[in-house]
């Protein structure tokens, strides 16, 4: 029985409004941020976006590209294409989106469901990934600092290609947390340029 | 002894934590499974004693010279040390054959398919989607499949919204899809797929308990 991966941290840096942090916990910069990770990411409104073909990537909605979303609470869908293990997963994300009060922005995610895992050898096996949920939030302390507390947590389990599941879900305990923890280094140094 | 009062550098965990995992993987006999567990655990306490450092780094009373000299010096440290253990790691594992039997997974293996035995997905409480399986359906009939929901002996009801009929390479599928992240309630759920207006059949969702921690 494999587990989820189970990760969570947080760290503290300081800026001059949770606002600041909106294109840092957008998943629509995800391809942008991370391009060896994510060739694509972006948003759809809905299931009926989605081809009855897995293999057809889901129609791009270009009003929710541009659109300032963190406003209120709001239900969408993610298609993301991203690398793993030398594996190409097609994955679509059901996405919320909060900014209910002024001091804290948040995006959750579950999975909705995979559509296809690409191998290296040319193969497109429908499916790939059984979990995949978790949240990243930025929080102000609200003691009249700058101080601001950004979160984040992730549960991911693999499921294709089916040979190589063990493996596959080995790395991820370690390469996960690598990766975020790695994200978040990058967001305290991002802060520490502006010193 | 003066220094005794001092609180440890972290600094100094964290560049010792990585060492001992190099050693301990270059001197690794054992499972590489194992290793793969316990270098994980070595990067996270390297991780965290960097995440100290740095955030001492935002008191007030530090200065960005501070940072130049020892911040980017250790973070560069750490991540190059950090992805040469990972890619490590990454051959080893791949270099592991593949012909083994592996691990059954629950929330991956199905059965049935065939007449007369039920369709059948089986995923534990973790599972938030479960890739698809074949609807035994010519795809030409693809249009006419009505998804009924499923219910426990509990009365407990997984609804249509959470299977999706899909096609592909010209057969039809059918997925298990999002799914509560907190799990859905163990048991066996029956239902039934209808196919045109005279054809139904059975379908079973087995879901196991999760795991003790």
């Amino acid at each position: 029985m494999a587990k989820p991966l189970d990760y969570q941290n947080s760290i503290d840096v300081m800026v001059n409004s949770v606002e600041e942090l909106k294109p840092i916990l957008d998943p629509r910069r995800w391809s942008e941020n991370a391009p060896l990770l994510w060739l694509q990411s972006y948003l759809v409104r809905d299931e009926r976006a989605l081809a009855d073909d897995p293999g057809v990537a889901p129609e791009r909605d270009e009003e929710l590209a541009d659109e300032d979303i963190w406003d209120e609470p709001r239900p969408a869908l993610l298609f993301e294409e991203v690398m793993f293990g030398g594996f190409r997963y097609r994955n679509l994300l059901a996405v919320t989106f909060e900014h209910q009060t002024a001091d804290t922005i948040r995006f959750r995610y579950t999975e909705d469901h995979c559509l296809t895992t690409h191998t290296p050898d040319g193969q497109d096996l429908t499916g790939g990934v059984d979990v995949d949920s978790g949240h990243s939030e930025a929080k102000a302390k609200g003691d009249g600092s700058k101080v601001v507390t950004i979160t984040i947590s992730k549960k991911v389990r693999f499921s294709q290609p089916a040979s190589f599941r063990e493996r596959l879900n080995a790395l991820a305990e370690m390469v996960v947390p690598l990766a975020l923890d790695h994200w978040l280094h990058t967001v305290i140094f991002r802060d520490l340029r502006k010193l | 002894m003066a220094g005794d009062d001092q609180p440890p550098d972290p600094r100094t965990a964290a560049r010792r934590a990585l060492t001992d995992t190099q050693v301990m993987f270059e001197e690794w006999s054992g499972d590489l499974f194992e290793l793969v567990e316990t270098a994980s655990n070595a990067i996270r306490a390297h991780a965290d004693g960097t995440f100290a450092y740095l955030q001492n780094v935002l008191d007030p009373a530090s200065s960005p010279s501070d940072w130049v000299k020892d911040g980017l010096a250790l973070w560069v440290s750490c991540y190059s040390r950090q992805v040469d253990l990972y890619e490590k790691t990454y051959r080893k594992l791949w270099r592991l054959p593949t012909s083994a039997p592996q691990p059954q997974f629950s929330g991956f293996a199905f059965s049935g398919g065939a007449p007369p035995g039920p369709l059948e997905f089986d995923l534990d409480q973790h599972t938030q989607a479960h890739d698809p399986i074949e609807l035994p359906v010519p795809i030409s009939e693809f249009g006419t499949i009505k998804l009924n929901p499923l219910e426990s002996d509990k009365g407990r009801k997984i609804y249509p919204r959470n299977l999706r009929l899909m096609t592909s390479n010209g057969k039809v599928l059918l997925g298990l899809v999002h799914l509560k992240p907190k799990g859905i309630p163990y048991g066996d759920y029956h239902g039934t797929v209808e196919v045109g207006r005279r054809r139904t059949r059975k379908l079973r969702i087995t879901v196991r308990k999760r795991p003790a921690p």
